[in-house]
């Protein structure tokens, strides 16, 4: 039995290496060998703890050179770079503090894809409202589970209109109303939210993996080391929830001055808020109350004209609003909240003709959408229900083959309703068609879907 | 230096404290609840106990109404409905539920926060429900009586089976008489209202004349209360209209007044009607009119994401109405248009002058009369003193530089008030409550220094008022909380903490134990070095048998640990049987329970046809064995799992005395799982959540025993036992796993490498085990589906669907865990810091089961991290302990707080509460009443329920259709349990009524239509099937949320769907 001594952290048992030959410890005096030095002489436990950090670096290999967090056409947000280099670096550190802190700067990853991409967390969350509305409980899967067999979805209603994007709870109330519900609020302003699991890739699974591997099984694991790394980690989170706070005061302050008629401040504080929380420049809502305030002010900004396309619909003029944001939606940037919110509309307008029996109609704008915004579940679900009653089979397969693209971005399991959905339409585009074989085959393939 | 640190931690923990019960006090900024008293009796239906009672009064009006209000108080719940047309509603809804959550007159919930832990349908606890009727809710008549006959009809459910009522209210007509509405025999009432034609019962022509008059009945249990005052409703309308002479719409109008109050008002309210949009401000502060609808963008005011802003913080708007009256306005605003609003303004409200101010807003809308407001408003001082105003002469209209117009009185064609709510100033309760927080710094500096020179105690009043804190946080979702609102209640708590500082300074210090700067010294001091005195009072604190010297009761102070264990162990039995054979199964119950009883019957878990219900079959073996032995009944089925709960209090008190070396601690940790009230609910329940956090359990202290604290090979292969246990009685428990593995990487001592093989080998085959349990339960328990429906079965996936239930278990519903969890976290540096290997351990295994419980299993629900709830509990009186080790007696009034947050005398008034949908009950009904030739309907998944209960059940109706739980067989589909055939759709509904005579169909109104009260939720599924029950089919009985509809073809009433004429 080789000697033994004391754990000074754990108090538990830690083995020496005994000795070994010269070239063993040569062996194991290189760095990056060290993982394997408690082979020879730990025991079981010291080889799991050994394997676990084989394993440990083996993740962060490989989340070194996979996708982190993908959205359908957006590139890969650029802080993930820093990100890959932190666990390159994690591999070659051995020390307790240094891998608590890697374990900690990964969970600090979606604030930092808010704050450096929100674009592209904006996308990620357009893509989830479309799904969220098509399988909520009064969504349209939901409501369709009466209809669609029975009548091959001819009553089928698309019951939900898309709301506006929101990536975070906008911070509207102050440290004085305070209260623990608040807690899962602050959650989300993290960037711990749908939006970021849903589009979350296999990267950052493996990192945060071989982070917590090479953190727990680190020869100098002890609860001294864990309460400095929870009081740090507590201290980066609060740290991390000041902009919040500041853009809360913020808003609360350009809404003052909006209520007393000074709205250029307004308008100036408003921009000050985005610039402190770039993420609420991405917020439908925001975007639309900002298109008040420039409509007030008389500008002729994309906000502004959004604004008042929305108040022709209002009053009723519906052909002019529509030819408006059709107008805006040709030059609007690709994947930006201007062109979110007229697709919005423009997606809501097809919604209510297709469910008014406008079939043609809102064939056409469910198309002007998709052209817009290719990867929008929701259009591309209505446009399929649309072509089954004009009996346009043919745009079925394409439609269904997008969708499946499109999903191959969400990790939500309950895709496959959706799914399984569009692979019903195209069973009946083949009965349709005579080919009943290939029917049954899809008819099939809607229930074989992988989970 | 490290003594004054520790003096100034301990000065301002305590003057926060003392700042923040100072300011509760003083300056709540928020409702204040006070004693009030109907003055009507409380009414029942004559006849049987029932869920729910219709209640109904005609009352005949001899000319026009000038103000007509009612108070309603029902238990449990009540919609009010006049004219057919539904007014107000507080639906029934679960006890883990915030209070009031539901209620439609938003203006009157006492909190209008968001719950802690946001869930559609919350698990529920053994729990009694809310006594809403405590705080009636007001409503105002006047806009929906008219001359001639009316109709007042409030259904009330209970889930007491003992609906009552009490109403209070008066209708003051413009002639000057005044009708009393009070609940009385003149009110009729019937527990099922019976059809008549195609009239709904709450129409005016419905003949309800044959009811039988309503019964007066004792009162509910305790004191009635109120929020609001009630002449904002009972008081008839003061004000006048007022107009701005040369009135334009496009421009924005200003009215403004004096209004001088000679003392401090302790009750304020205002009244406002406008025909358009207005700001209304108080003293400079803007009073927020209730929203016009989220997403308006005409909506001038900002609306980001604001839930309520109609309640709360207000904006500080100095001069901002007078100044800007010219000023360019955001959009034009219809918002307020034909608004009533009620306002609570005591806390902007000041002695001597205020200011009020309103401003109409502009409109484009040429059609619009021209822009009028009215006012009234009343202070009540604390003398009992009124002031009021009305909108009248001597108004100001500032926009045109000239008096007011008034143009009479408004008195009619109002719209309906609707109370919005307390408006309260952010910058005026920052202001109070930072001047009484330096106050009390500068209190509680010079209370230390006295405190220090007199060797007082300061930490009892700490703990006190932390305690209180703590109850507070944890209470705020339930109706609890409403004791906090009174005036007077932090005040009470305040004169308690004083009062135990004081003590602590006056009494000698022989008797306390005090020693000099007891609180600088005494987590210093050793026991040993401690005063005799003291010695002895913190030993019989510690164990109060040691107190005892004489030889006779010897034997008693060695064994009182086991006496106190017997009795928490019997308190846990009994907590737990007590309602075992009264509630009802829920739909999962009535699966085992079918499997169960199959395996008695047959050896097999056959559901249906080809379907075996394989899973956790050492729950349903074991199960099925006892009823084979004891004959199936209810207890047979529901005693093995008081049986674990029982064994799992045992097995707490072994953690917390073997593991962590405190008997103590064991024992307060089985009294408390004994009384939680999700593990005495779920703790007689026919699944296997009990059994398998028995087993979780052993599995963790077999693994301490084995890999922390000892390492026997005995207790490793024993843990292997148990968590091959836990397994076979939950299949999800393999999660477990993960946690294992990682104790055994940090704490597992090596042993020679035959025995780790040895280990190793025996693990392996239980895996392998546990695999083919797993091909056994995909192959045998499920079926090839017909379609993919977007609910999801939980089962063993890598996901992060929902980040935040890694936090779940900390709060659960109704903020259950909160106060413990924050205990458990304040204490966790001084666990780590101990580097006790048992508690290290444990920590490790809650931490990571929640991880990985979280992460590989999908699904959201709270059973799957209940395994943990042991480990938390036990960890966090460990916590308390450790916190006050050097003061056992402080640390039993923390967790006595903790006891108090989870409401404890709940749990024992909830015997003779449904906890469950009463399915039972509804399927009784239909075996008793059902003939030969009667077909049966019930609403999924609840086939197996009307399958064991009646025998036979022929269609499942599926609203939406969830495809997991059917297949297809001969060309139907047929549900998974019972053969039932789905009916998924309106059309086929109807089908099956024109083929049967008659038609049972019972319908769980929570799992399928959604629509509890009158109104329909068309936004749900099952909408138009729910009118069409309603419509065509008459009902015949009601319990907990179930209500039984007959289609009878014979009566006549129905041959056609066709409705029109």
């Amino acid at each position: 039995m080789k000697p033994r001594i004391p754990n000074p952290e754990l108090g538990s048992t830690e083995y020496t290496e005994g000795e070994n030959p010269e070239w063993v410890r040569t062996f194991f005096s290189f760095r990056v060998f060290r993982v394997f030095r408690g082979l020879t002489s730990g025991g079981l436990p010291r080889l799991l703890a050994a394997a676990g950090r084989v394993a440990g670096v083996a993740c962060l290999a490989i989340a070194a050179l996979s996708h982190w967090f993908l959205v359908p056409g957006a590139i890969e947000p650029g802080v993930t770079w820093i990100f890959r280099g932190l666990c390159v670096a994690a591999v070659v550190t051995t020390r307790f503090t240094r891998r608590g802190a890697l374990l900690l700067a990964l969970l600090l990853y979606p604030s930092a894809i808010l704050h450096t991409s929100p674009g592209v967390a904006a996308g990620a969350a357009w893509l989830w409202h479309q799904h969220d509305q098509l399988t909520g409980y009064a969504g349209d899967i939901f409501t369709s589970q009466e209809m669609r067999d029975a009548t091959w979805q001819q009553r089928i209603v698309v019951c939900d209109t898309p709301i506006p994007n929101r990536i975070i709870p906008l911070p509207v109330w102050s440290a004085g109303s305070f209260e623990w519900s608040r807690f899962f609020e602050i959650a989300d302003w993290l960037g711990f939210s749908a939006w970021f699991s849903q589009c979350l890739a296999r990267g950052w699974v493996l990192a945060m993996a071989g982070a917590a591997l090479l953190f727990l099984t680190a020869p100098s694991f002890g609860s001294r080391s864990i309460a400095r790394c929870l009081v740090a980690a507590s201290v980066v989170f609060a740290l991390a929830t000041l902009p919040f706070f500041l853009c809360g005061h913020l808003l609360a302050r350009a809404r003052d001055l909006s209520q007393r008629g000074h709205l250029t401040e307004a308008l100036t504080t408003l921009d000050r808020a985005a610039r402190v929380l770039p993420a609420i420049g991405e917020d439908g809502a925001f975007f639309l109350q900002r298109g008040a305030l420039e409509n007030a002010l008389h500008f002729t900004t994309p906000a502004a004209e959004l604004f008042r396309a929305r108040q022709l619909e209002e009053d009723g003029d519906r052909q002019q609003a529509q030819a408006a944001m059709l107008a805006a939606l040709r030059v609007a940037e690709p994947g930006g909240v201007r062109q979110r919110e007229l697709v919005r509309s423009l997606l809501a307008d097809a919604i209510d003709a297709l469910n008014s029996g406008q079939t043609h109609s809102a064939i056409a704008s469910l198309e002007s959408v998709l052209n817009a915004d290719p990867c929008n579940l929701k259009a591309n679900y209505a446009l399929q229900i649309a072509c089954v009653r004009a009996g346009r089979l043919e745009a079925l397969r394409p439609l269904a083959a997008r969708m499946r693209e499109t999903y191959r971005f969400l990790n939500t399991p309950m895709k496959r309703s959706v799914l399984a959905a569009a692979h019903e339409h195209l069973a009946f585009a083949e009965l349709e068609n005579g080919a009943s074989a290939a029917a049954l085959a899809e008819w099939r393939n809607s229930k074989r879907l992988p989970r | 230096m490290s003594i004054r640190i520790r003096l100034a931690a301990v000065t301002l923990v305590l003057a926060g404290l003392v700042a923040y019960a100072a300011c509760r006090w003083w300056f709540p900024f928020r409702a204040v609840v006070r004693p009030w008293r109907m003055n009507a009796e409380w009414i029942a239906a004559p006849g049987a106990s029932s869920s729910s009672s219709s209640f109904r009064r005609v009352v005949t009006l001899p000319g026009e109404v000038r103000n007509a209000w009612i108070a309603i108080a029902g238990a449990d719940s009540f919609e009010l409905s006049v004219n057919g047309r539904t007014v107000s509603s507080l639906p029934l809804t679960r006890a883990t539920l915030p209070f009031q959550r539901s209620l439609s007159d938003r203006g009157q919930q006492v909190r209008a926060g968001p719950p802690m832990l946001p869930r559609q349908r919350p698990r529920e606890y053994q729990w009694s429900g809310f006594r809403s009727w405590r705080l009636p809710i007001f409503v105002d008549l006047t806009r929906d009586l008219a001359p001639g006959r009316n109709v007042l009809c409030i259904a009330v459910a209970s889930r007491t089976g003992s609906p009552r009522l009490c109403v209070e209210g008066e209708i003051e007509m413009r002639s000057g008489a005044v009708i009393p509405v009070r609940s009385g025999s003149e009110w009729k009432a019937a527990a099922i209202p019976p059809r008549a034609g195609d009239l709904d019962w709450t129409q005016t022509n419905y003949p309800g004349e044959d009811w039988a008059r309503a019964a007066p009945v004792a009162p509910p249990r305790g004191e009635m209360l109120r929020t609001i005052e009630p002449g904002i409703f009972r008081e008839p309308f003061a004000g006048h209209w007022l107009r701005a002479p040369m009135a334009a719409a496009e421009r924005p109008l200003l009215f403004e007044t004096s209004w001088r109050i000679d003392g401090r008002p302790g009750e304020a309210w205002l009244r406002l009607v406008a025909n358009r949009g207005y700001d209304l401000a108080i003293n400079g502060r803007s009073v927020r009119p209730p929203p016009g609808g989220a997403g308006k963008l005409r909506d001038g005011v900002w609306l980001l994401d604001s839930p309520d802003p109609r309640r709360g913080e207000t904006d500080e708007v100095e001069s901002i109405l007078e100044e800007e009256s010219g000023a360019t306005r955001l959009v034009e605003d219809d918002r307020g248009v034909a608004a009533f609003d009620l306002y609570d303004v005591r806390w902007l409200l000041q002695r001597g002058e205020n200011r009020i101010v309103v401003r109409l807003h502009p409109t484009k809308e040429s059609l619009h009369w021209e822009p009028q407001f009215a006012l009234d408003a009343k202070a009540i001082r604390a003398d009992g003193w009124v002031d009021r105003i009305a909108s009248g002469p001597g108004w100001r209209c500032d926009g045109v530089g000239s008096e007011a117009i008034v143009t009479g009185a408004a008195d009619s064609d109002l719209p309906r008030k609707i109370y919005a709510g307390l408006a309260w100033n952010a910058a005026d309760k920052f202001r109070s409550w930072l001047v009484t927080a330096l106050g009390v710094l500068c209190v509680v500096i010079g209370a230390v220094v006295i405190a220090v020179r007199r060797s007082a105690v300061l930490l009892v009043p700490i703990v006190l008022l932390s305690s209180a804190v703590l109850i507070e946080s944890a209470w705020v979702e339930r109706e609890e909380s409403l004791l906090f609102l009174t005036a007077n209640a932090w005040g009470w708590i305040l004169a308690c903490a004083a009062l135990s500082a004081l003590l602590g300074a006056f009494i000698p210090k022989t008797e306390l134990g005090s020693t000099k700067n007891t609180i600088l010294t005494k987590t210093e001091e050793s026991e040993s070095e401690a005063p005799l005195a003291r010695r002895v009072s913190l030993s019989a604190v510690t164990n109060p048998f040691r107190v005892f010297r004489g030889p006779s009761i010897a034997a008693l102070r060695a064994q009182w640990p086991r006496f106190a264990l017997c009795w928490i162990l019997l308190l846990c039995a009994w907590l737990r049987a007590r309602a075992l054979d009264s509630q009802p199964l829920d739909p999962d119950e009535y699966a085992s329970a079918q499997a169960i009883l199959s395996i008695a019957r047959t050896g097999a878990p056959q559901l249906f046809d080809t379907v075996f219900y394989t899973r956790s079959p050492l729950y349903h073996y074991l199960v099925g064995g006892i009823v084979a032995l004891f004959g199936e009944n209810i207890w047979a089925l529901r005693l093995p799992s008081v049986f674990f709960g029982v064994a799992t209090a045992a097995l707490l008190y072994l953690f917390g005395a073997r593991l962590l070396r405190s008997r103590w601690t064991g024992l307060a940790a089985a009294a408390l799982f004994a009384i939680h009230p999700f593990a005495a609910f779920s703790g007689y329940l026919v699944r296997f959540y009990q059994q398998q956090q028995f087993f979780a359990l052993l599995t963790v202290y077999f693994f301490c025993r084995g890999f922390v604290v000892g390492q026997g090979m005995r207790e490793r292969y024993l843990m292997l036992a148990a968590f091959f246990a836990t397994v076979l009685s939950q299949e999800l428990s393999l999660t477990i796993g993960f946690s294992l593995l990682l104790g055994y990487v940090l704490f597992a001592e090596r042993k020679a490498w035959q025995s780790e093989a040895r280990f190793a080998v025996a693990a392996g085959c239980v895996l392998v085990l546990v695999f083919l349990d797993l091909v056994i339960f995909q192959t045998r328990c499920l079926t090839r589906v017909d379609g993919i429906s977007p609910s999801l079965e939980p089962t063993l996936t890598l996901n992060l669907e929902s980040p935040s239930n890694l936090l779940m278990l900390f709060m659960v519903f109704s903020r259950l865990h909160l106060a413990l969890s924050i205990l458990l976290l304040v204490s966790l540096p001084l666990l780590l810091r101990q580097r006790d290997r048992a508690a290290l351990a444990l920590l490790a295994i809650l931490f990571s089961g929640i991880v990985v419980t979280t992460i590989f299993v999908t699904g959201s629900g709270l059973r799957y991290h209940y395994w943990l709830i042991p480990l938390w509990l036990v960890l966090g009186i460990h916590g308390v302990r450790t916190l006050t080790a050097r003061q056992p007696a402080l640390g039993a009034l923390l967790i006595a707080a903790v006891v108090l947050t989870w409401s404890p005398w709940r749990l024992f008034d909830s015997f003779d509460t449904k906890i469950q949908t009463d399915s039972t009950a509804a399927l009784a009904y239909v075996r008793r009443n059902a003939r030969a030739g009667d077909a049966i309907m019930v609403s999924a998944p609840h086939t197996q329920s009307a399958l064991l209960e009646i025998g036979r059940i022929d269609y499942d109706l599926a609203i939406p259709l969830l495809h997991d739980f059917f297949y297809r067989k001969d060309g139907r589909l047929i549900d998974r349990n019972a053969g039932a055939e789905a009916i998924r759709n309106l059309d086929m509904l109807q089908e099956k009524c024109a083929a049967h005579e008659r038609l049972w169909v019972l319908i769980n109104r929570e799992d399928l239509l959604r629509s509890p009260g009158q109104d329909i939720r068309w936004s749900f599924p099952g909408a138009r099937t729910d009118l069409f029950l309603r419509t065509n089919l008459e009902l015949m009985f009601r319990s907990y949320l179930w209500d039984v509809f007959l289609w009878d073809a014979a009566t006549g009433r129905f041959h056609t769907f066709r409705r029109a004429r």
